[in-house]
Parts: structure tokens; sequence; C-alpha cells
């Protein structure tokens, strides 16, 4: 069992609060802008003796610097290195992680968490996560953000 | 006095903000020297010595919990006091570290406050 879906709202919306002073929601996937030329999608894998699985979020560049801006305490305009705002969005993805594991699985449990990793990807990448199964949809300050969890264990 | 605190993380963000937030915790900071993992943590220390470390767990190269045995392992580094900042929630890895001799244990995402407190813990009067 992994954790469900309200586990996953409380704890990231918490997060995106805590970390980067900001407002995000659960919303439904048709309300999701479809038309996203391209995203950063960044990766966090995880195991223990039973589970194994990773967690993905995606978002539009402007997001990560949203969450650069946040976390760093400056504008979103003043995030002008592409690095700061990937840098960011995986520190928020390594956060959101680590404490969704515990979370689901309990503090008893060892996991290894392997390091974040991010990709680029384009719009007909963003369609086909945003129609996949299970994927939740967030809004953070009005943009979208796709949240994904695999498990195979 | 005024103190020297290394900082070892591989998220440049995360160590902005640890950055940030030891300067507002109103300790007397003469220096924050920063590294991106245990194995540049290492090197660091190999020229200057810190009153206080606080590390990341996972990191690529080198480990925390690796850094952490390489200090307790030396005879003149064993000394420094260690924090942990990290997300691990196990309490197995928690107790491991506690018994190689952490002084402190902060989990992700923490407040200002909890950092501040920690620090004027271990370096206060
Ligand atoms: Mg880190």
């Amino acid at each position: 069992m992994g954790p469900t879906i309200v586990q996953i709202e409380e704890l990231f919306v918490r997060i995106l609060e805590n970390q980067g002073f900001l407002f995000g929601e659960l919303i439904d996937s048709d309300e999701v802008e479809s038309g996203v030329e391209s995203a950063i999608r960044v990766q966090i894998e995880f195991t223990s003796d039973t589970e194994k699985g990773s967690i993905s979020l995606i978002a539009p560049h402007s997001v990560a610097c949203e969450i650069a801006a946040g976390m760093l305490g400056l504008d979103p305009e003043d995030i002008e290195d592409e690095n700061e705002a990937i840098d960011s969005f995986k520190e928020l993805v390594n956060v959101t992680g680590g404490n969704l594991i515990t979370e689901a699985w309990g503090a008893e449990k060892i996991f290894d968490l392997s390091i974040p990793t991010s990709t680029t990807i384009d719009n007909a990448e963003w369609v086909k996560v945003l129609k996949t199964e299970g994927v939740l949809c967030f809004l953070v300050e009005d943009e979208p953000l796709l949240f994904s969890l695999s498990l195979n264990s | 006095m005024a103190y020297k605190i290394l900082i070892v993380e591989d998220s440049s963000t995360a160590r902005k903000v640890i950055k940030k937030t030891i300067g507002l915790s109103g300790l007397p900071v003469a220096e924050i020297l920063q590294a991106e993992n245990g194995k540049k943590a290492l090197e660091v220390l190999n020229d200057s010595w810190v009153d206080l470390i606080l590390t990341d767990l996972n990191m690529p190269e080198m480990s925390g919990m690796e850094l952490v045995d390489h200090l307790k392992g030396d005879e003149f580094l064993n000394s420094i006091p260690v924090v942990i900042v990290s997300t691990e929630g196990s309490q197995e890895r928690i107790d491991q570290l506690n018994q190689k001799g952490i002084c402190g244990f902060l989990r992700k995402p923490f407040q200002p406050e909890q950092i501040k407190e920690i620090i004027n813990n271990i370096l206060g009067e």
C-alpha cells in the first residue's frame, strides 16, 4: 500500500507552503492546461526491502521559478539562472519524497532515496503524463503541476 | 567570539536557505563555509577549523552518514559538533546517527526558529 491521495495532497500542499510560501490546490485533470509547450520533470526514486518506486513532479519552467523565488525569498523575475530554478524544484521534490515515504510506510521502515534528477519534456510528453491514470494535478499560483507516483513492488 | 560554521548540502538552494537562517539567528558568526557533499566538506576541513557542521545525508560522492563516520574516526575532527539537516524519517537511521555521536537532527522542512534553537543550544552559552 502506497500513500493515499489525501496524504499526498495534504503533505504536498503543506510543504509548498512551508518551503516555498506558495499556495497549491488539487484540481481535476480536465482543468489543466494541455498546451504547455515545455516543462521540467524532476524524479526521485525510493527503495526499501519490500518497496520500490518513484515520484515525479512536472511543471512549466515558470512554476520552478516561483518555487525558487519562494524558497529564496526573491521575486520570480529575479530568478535568472535556469539552474537555480531547477535546483529549487529538485529540493522541493527531495523534501516531498522523503516525507511522503515516511508518512505512507512509517518511521520503522528504512528507505534509500536517490538524488533527484531532472529532464525537460515537450508538449507531447506533457499531454501523455496528464492523461495517465493516477497522475494528480495541482494548481500552484494559478499554474499547473503534475504529481506522479509509481510503485513497482 | 564569532563562530565558523560549515554547511554541507548538495542543493545550492538549501544551502542558501540554511545560510540565511543562520544569519538571522542572532549568533555572532564570523564565516559560513559551504560544501556540496561529504568529500568536499573534508577538503574544506583540511584547511579550516569550524565550530559547527550542519550536514544533509543524501548527497552524491560522499553521503552525510559517511561524512559522520570520517569525522568521528578522526582524532582532530571528532570534537566538532555535527547537526543533521535531512528529510530522513527512519527512526533506525536517526538512532544510528545518534549512536555515532551527532549533536542534533533537524528534519526538512524546518522552520527558521528550529535551526536557530538548535545552533543556539550547541554554540550559545
Ligand atoms: Mg540535499
